[in-house]
């Protein structure tokens, strides 16, 4: 499979956002979408999406592959998403290393797997599955825990390397969702960065959480915090280039906030490639 | 040690019971126990869902309030736990089982809300259709209008509603002056339908009911003005060529080529 391009910085395309961009063609280099949202037969969800990819890169990053869990892949969810990115022409297709229901049961959560052998061996074979019936390389995210296993035998990021190496696919980065982590086990988000090795890794995400002081929640309703900002400086200082976005779902703010912290982003990037 | 099946499932019934209880399968942090790190699960589950539900129907929302429209929405998550890939669809059946409430106070008239928004939602997003133009109307000759056949597009819908529901709908969405639920004499039938980007409504009489319903049955036209004829219309051929003229006013028709 070919390598997949840098993009450079890009934002969540948000429907609050849509005629904004229209109408100013703001110099965001990407946009990613949610990919559920534009699963549906028509109207305006697509006619903007239409109209905006015309003049921008677009990724599609879904919530409902469930790779992780022990319900058959949903075969008929995934026609819909290759459907999609064939006819969107998406640079790349993600979602996340995680399960979100069992028994045909939705729970519309990110849910954590244990780190095992038995969960390494099963993922690992349905990302070929779904590689194969897509017929490219997909991008899994790390997600935020708020959980850790008794019968998990790994950390985390030997879990993700061991999957990446067995199943080929990459690393969607989110380093806010590692400090959550990071802060919710105790352990050092460092050791996880420098631990994941180079190559995975094609995009990286960037958010805001909720400290509710005993426990943190990854609730992309807030600008991202210095903590994770510094985290995001050591991450390129490591990885170098990678395209990175910012994701806001919720208390959206007017569009020209959103720019203006990628454009933070882009300036912490460019002076770590720099010094690097 | 649990195997994988057997993790997910418990974990997947304490995120979905009432209270969480012996997660032992979770190792406790410094500041949480088993059990209260997987309630953040749980109340996650429970927020996630209840938002989902009022993003969908939030004029039932505003016209219930906060009190009842939770209940409702708790009963539901109980009965209905989703199993769509996507949250959009989470709601689909909460106007039925809104109907099935028989101590609910006001049902009927929060059933037939949920109807009214669910309906608009689902034209939202609804199937695209290429719209029948006054151009290519005139275009047709005279010797093929009997066995013309018009469709409706693809996003129309048509209920019956017993209460003022599009008016407190547009009340509650448009943040205007608050009016008041009201039970009709007669009920009345509404049409619904997205000719662009934007979704109309509108109520129509029993005669054009009929009408919606023949046409709706992709008749060719000569049948059409039958069905009007036996209907009773005197003259149905005027009457059938004015209720096209309406609709293709309306947007309701689609393009001849669909």
């Amino acid at each position: 499979m070919s390598k997949l391009p840098y993009l450079g910085f890009g934002l969540g395309l948000r429907p609050d956002h849509y005629q904004t961009i229209i109408d100013n063609k703001p110099p965001v280099d990407w946009f990613e979408i949610i990919t559920e949202n534009y699963l549906v037969p028509g109207g305006k969800p697509l006619h903007f999406l239409e109209e905006i990819r015309k003049d921008y890169p677009v990724v599609m990053h879904g919530v409902s592959l469930s790779i992780g869990s022990m319900d058959p892949i949903n075969m008929d969810y995934l026609a819909q998403v290759k459907q999609l990115a064939n006819s969107i022409e998406a640079k790349w297709i993600s979602d996340h290393l995680c399960w979100t229901g069992l028994n045909g049961l939705n729970a519309h959560d990110l849910l954590p797997l244990p780190y095992s052998e038995e969960a390494i061996s099963h993922v690992a074979e349905r990302i070929s599955k779904v590689q194969d019936f897509l017929g490219r390389q997909i991008l899994l995210e790390n997600v935020s825990s708020y959980v850790t296993f008794k019968d998990s035998s790994l950390t985390e990021w030997e879990f993700i390397n061991e999957v990446a190496k067995r199943s080929g696919c990459l690393l969607l980065l989110d380093v806010n969702n590692v400090y959550v982590s990071a802060f919710n086990h105790s352990f050092d988000p460092m050791l996880y960065i420098n631990s994941l090795p180079k190559e995975i890794v094609q995009q990286i995400h960037l958010a805001g959480h909720t400290n509710c002081d005993t426990h943190i929640i990854d609730t992309h309703d807030e600008p991202i915090v210095d903590e994770v900002w510094k985290l995001y400086e050591a991450t390129i200082s490591r990885f170098g280039q990678v395209s990175t976005m910012i994701e806001r779902d919720d208390n959206i703010p007017p569009f020209e906030e959103l720019f203006s912290e990628l454009q933070k982003a882009k300036q912490l990037a460019e002076k770590q490639v720099l010094v690097a | 040690m649990m195997d994988l099946q057997a993790l997910q499932n418990k974990f997947l019934q304490d995120i979905m019971a009432s209270k969480v209880s012996d997660a032992n399968y979770v190792t406790p942090s410094k500041t949480l126990n088993s059990d209260e790190r997987v309630d953040l699960y749980r109340e996650a589950y429970n927020i996630r869902l209840v938002d989902a539900l009022s993003e969908s129907y939030s004029a039932l929302h505003t016209i219930a309030g906060d009190e009842v429209f939770y209940s409702i929405c708790q009963r539901y998550i109980n009965q209905f736990p989703s199993r769509h890939f996507s949250i959009r669809f989470f709601g689909e059946n909460l106007a039925d089982f809104i109907k099935t409430e028989e101590s609910l106070e006001n049902a009927e008239l929060f059933s037939e809300l949920a109807l009214f928004e669910w309906s608009l939602g689902k034209a939202f997003d609804g199937e695209n259709a290429d719209l029948l133009s006054r151009e290519q109307l005139l275009g047709v000759d005279a010797s093929d209008w009997p066995n013309l056949e018009f469709s409706l597009l693809p996003t129309f819908n048509r209920m019956k509603l017993h209460w003022n529901v599009p008016q407190l709908w547009k009340a509650a969405s448009e943040e205007g002056q608050p009016i008041a639920p009201q039970r009709l004499v007669q009920p009345t039938e509404w049409i619904l339908w997205r000719p662009e980007l934007q979704t109309s409504f509108r109520s129509v009489d029993k005669d054009e009911s009929f009408a919606l319903e023949e046409i709706a049955k992709k008749l060719p036209f000569a049948e059409f003005c039958q069905a009007l004829s036996i209907q009773g219309n005197e003259e149905a051929d005027l009457q059938a060529a004015q209720y096209i003229g309406r609709w293709l006013e309306d947007q309701l028709l689609q393009s001849l080529l669909s």
